[in-house]
């Protein structure tokens, strides 16, 4: 129970870490890795002691709550995520669970976008909105999908349901897509519009001090407890040869996040509407494509 | 435990529904309904169905509330961004000279302000 929220900062801190490392080799700049590495601290301690903003005419009470509510959900989405064997609450009916708690996402930022009554923030809010609407149903199918091969809705029976073939071997596409949704709904890397620069932030853009922390914290926990579900759901857990369940699940939660951060800078930023039409032209029939060969293996097996 | 968990459910799904028709702001209100259909939730999962209470919170949050709620309803209702105050009941009491609409007064009251 106390692990957790201490393993998920230090991971969050990490990934935040890292990806300013690569932005700043990415831009050039000559300074130590430390340098880039620990800024998110340093921003975190800048936020702290920051002076909040408020605006004219501002919705106080749903503007907080919103912002309150993107840290809230991932920390809720995270109870069922096991590190190793143990979860803070291996639910009968945990996947629908996780997703139902990163579901808030889109409460907390449309109302942060909301909240302040600033046309850019409204923006930004309505756009994760959309993308929510295209990220969502692909998303759900890849849950499915797993869920299906190991006739459970309980992360550890999916855990145990990839003994000997991890799901990512027979359900790739699922797995592909899951990351995709994980990355949009954290709305970061291509699909970060709703605060993008053309929006002067957009949906964060009139947040400063201590909400500014908890809101673009809150959004990287929601990629790092995104992303590690993967490991759960698709690569086997905390299965692995010789070392202990706990440091494979760290290990594996390490590569996935690399490689989503490190890909997720190579591309430019994808406008959500054309992402709306390859969601539900593209993704949605294959994962539908998936879920079948999928269900067909289980009935045939 | 359970008792205490079921009152304030209870009690919190009454008192946010009936802030739905008290609020003057259509996101307050779109969100105060939420939170009643949240606290409906809580007593589901009490009543043992764990499933079917988690699937009220996800649909809830999403089809019903995020996308139907928040943009049909401000896109539609008489009080866009609460902007103007808004009454959820056919009611006549700002202006008695003109005729009763779904958005309180149809038209300017002749005396009110000029």
């Amino acid at each position: 129970m106390l692990v957790l929220p201490a393993v998920l900062a230090v991971v969050t801190v990490a990934t935040a870490g890292f990806d300013g490392a690569l932005a700043a080799r990415a831009a050039g700049r000559p300074e130590p890795v430390t340098v880039p590495a620990t800024a998110p601290l340093r921003e975190a301690a800048r936020l702290l002691v920051g002076q909040r903003r408020s605006t004219p005419a501002a919705d106080a009470v749903l503007w907080r709550a919103g912002v309150v509510t993107l840290p809230v959900a991932a920390l809720l989405a995270a109870l069922v995520l096991p590190l190793g064997t143990a979860s803070v609450a291996d639910l009968a009916v945990g996947v629908v669970w996780f997703n139902a708690m990163e579901i808030l996402a889109w409460a907390a930022v449309w109302l942060a976008g909301w909240g302040p009554n600033a046309a850019f923030s409204l923006v930004g809010g309505y756009r994760f909105v959309a993308q929510g609407l295209a990220y969502e149903l692909p998303h759900m199918f890849a849950l499915i999908t797993a869920a299906t091969a190991a006739g459970s809705l309980r992360i550890g029976g999916i855990v145990e349901a990839q003994a000997d073939l991890w799901f990512v071997v027979w359900m790739p596409v699922a797995f592909v897509v899951y990351l995709l949704s994980a990355v949009a709904m954290a709305f970061w890397g291509p699909f970060a519009a709703p605060v993008g620069r053309d929006l002067a932030g957009g949906a964060a853009g009139e947040l400063s001090g201590v909400d500014r922390l908890l809101f673009l914290a809150g959004r990287w926990l929601l990629l790092v407890v995104a992303a590690a579900m993967a490991v759960p759901l698709f690569l086997g857990g905390g299965g692995g040869p010789l070392l202990p369940a706990w440091l494979w699940t760290l290990l594996k939660t390490a590569a996935v996040l690399g490689a989503v951060v490190w890909l997720g800078r190579r591309f430019p930023t994808v406008r959500m509407d054309r992402f709306v039409e390859v969601a539900w032209v593209v993704l949605i029939p294959l994962t539908i494509v998936q879920a079948l060969v999928v269900s067909l293996v289980v009935l045939g097996g | 435990m359970t008792a205490v968990l079921f009152w304030v459910f209870g009690i919190g799904a009454v008192v946010t529904g009936l802030l739905v028709f008290r609020l003057d702001s259509m996101a307050q209100v779109t969100f105060a309904l939420l939170a009643s259909f949240l606290f409906v939730a809580g007593e589901v999962v009490l009543l043992g169905l764990g499933y079917l209470g988690v699937v009220i919170v996800l649909m809830m949050v999403m089809e019903m509330e995020m996308v139907i709620m928040a943009v049909f309803m401000i896109m539609y209702m008489m009080n866009p961004a609460g902007l103007m105050p808004m009454s959820m009941f056919w009611s006549c009491s700002c202006c008695s000279a003109r005729p009763c609409s779904p958005s309180g007064c149809s038209g300017r009251c002749p005396s009110s302000r000029s």
